[in-house]
């Protein structure tokens, strides 16, 4: 089964997700944090902005130095912030492969219902076949499984 | 009888639209309904298509 598309859209969703987190660290340890001078930005605090751990949108890491002074408070914060923002993350994205299986299964009942005596294909985003179930069998037939929906045409003005 | 490439074509342009039509795939003819799923609408199905023996 192809995810590609869902990949794709998540991964967008995530860098975009992750710019606005960062944007969001910088500007309250910049602008808002009261123990921590504005100059300071171009100090310890471009740590945080220069973090591979963060820099990396699709998998970021928990890694700024933890320290008891307040830098390290604001580092911890910011740990837990991205800990919290990368659970969420991998939840939703779980809850999507779930969505789209309960969804190919749906659709596949409904069809069949209509359609006992009848052949359903089911082909997804890639137009790669999902599902391919004949006259009432309710199993796919294996030779056209993951096969590419227009492989299967063999109309003669077609091939 | 229509070519089911035309018609897996039609379902395609007319995207979220049932399209019908009589077919011959894989050597037996079929009356078929395709159904083509716009993108925002779906996680994983694109296209659904029904073959019911003629």
């Amino acid at each position: 089964m192809t995810y590609r598309r869902i990949e794709d859209q998540l991964k967008a969703s995530q860098n975009n997700y992750w710019l606005f987190c960062h944007a969001g660290i910088d500007r309250h340890q910049c602008w808002d944090h009261p123990v921590v001078p504005a100059h300071v930005g171009h100090g310890p605090l471009t740590a945080i902005s220069e973090n591979p751990g963060i820099d990396h949108t699709a998998m970021p890491e928990a890694n700024l130095p933890e320290s008891d002074d307040d830098m390290g408070q604001v580092f911890k914060a910011a740990n837990d912030l991205i800990i919290r923002f990368k659970s969420e993350s991998q939840r939703q994205w779980t809850d999507q492969r779930s969505r789209g299986e309960q969804e190919k299964t749906w659709v596949l009942q409904l069809a069949r219902s209509f359609l006992p005596e009848g052949r359903v294909l089911i082909a997804d985003k890639d137009n790669h076949v999902l599902s391919d179930i004949t006259q009432g069998n309710g199993v796919n037939t294996a030779s056209t499984r993951n096969a590419h929906l227009l492989d299967l045409i063999k109309d003669a003005k077609f091939c | 009888m229509r070519n089911f490439a035309n018609l897996l074509t039609n379902a395609f342009r007319q995207e979220g639209q049932v399209v019908r039509g009589a077919v011959v795939f894989e050597n037996k003819n079929y009356q078929a309904a395709i159904l083509s799923v716009p993108a925002q609408q779906s996680v994983t199905v694109k296209t659904l298509i029904a073959l019911q023996p003629s």
